[in-house]
């Protein structure tokens, strides 16, 4: 049985490399949609393992793209049983190109208010939005007259 | 070796060219779908496995410094890292 542990969602794994002659090296990892002998690294862990390249293949990616990635020949430890994986180097995203999309512009985000309902929920308060008919029938926004409102509605005590 | 090295681009351009023009009529077939082939783009030469490293080493045992393509049969990319291939082949 392979244990790990979950963070931030994510089922985390520790997998050992095998390393001829040296020590091995564990690297954690993010399990996705369950192993199918293939593995992502970032280059820098391919060039630390001195893993021998194979050859390049065609990947794609979630934003639909697809992209060239190199291939490298790792063994691994799996269930304690030395195990062959291909390991592809993760794709270099620049992030310069990844920002948001156009649609949602920079007014967007202007009309957000930070912190707005901080204040009210620090002090206890729910809030709940009002249908529009609701809202019309309380022109301010002062609660005592939703709360009025709402007790006679309340079964008595 | 003193050769040029091709982008990975190039690579695999070459690989889907190759791909085409000569070698799905020989492997597209049922039993294969979904394996990979693996080309070298420079003599031709290909070899197919149900997982890509067995044929990329041996293509390699014949000549060290190819430069070999990865191509998952009768699909449009041989891996999906969040997004997801489709099979192209009929």
């Amino acid at each position: 049985m392979m244990t790990g542990r979950v963070s931030a969602l994510h089922i985390l794994v520790s997998v050992p490399f095998r390393r001829i002659g040296e020590p091995n090296i564990a690297i954690e990892f993010v399990v996705d949609t369950g192993f199918t002998g293939e593995l992502c690294l970032p280059p820098e862990a391919v060039v630390v393992l001195g893993l021998p390249f194979r050859y390049d293949l065609r990947a794609h990616l979630a934003d639909d793209s697809s992209v060239m990635l190199p291939v490298h020949d790792a063994t691994i430890l799996w269930h304690d049983v030395e195990f062959e994986v291909s390991s592809m180097n993760k794709p270099e995203i620049d992030l310069e190109d990844d920002d948001v999309r156009p649609e949602y512009g920079p007014e967007v985000f202007a009309r957000g208010v930070r912190g707005k309902h901080f204040a009210s929920y620090q002090a206890g308060t729910n809030l709940a939005l009002l249908a529009p008919d609701v809202r019309s029938a309380f022109p301010t926004d002062e609660p005592v007259a939703v709360n009025e409102a709402l007790r006679c509605l309340c079964p008595l005590p | 070796m003193a050769t040029t090295r091709l982008s990975r681009e190039e690579v695999g351009q070459r690989g889907e060219t190759l791909y085409e023009q000569k070698i799905r009529v020989a492997v597209e077939t049922e039993e294969n779908i979904g394996k990979m082939v693996i080309i070298d783009v420079e003599t031709g030469e290909y070899e197919v496995d149900d997982r890509g490293l067995a044929p990329a080493r041996r293509l390699q045992s014949r000549h060290p410094d190819a430069a070999l393509y990865g191509k998952r049969i009768g699909y449009d990319v041989a891996e999906a890292l969040g997004g997801v291939r489709e099979r192209v082949a009929p």
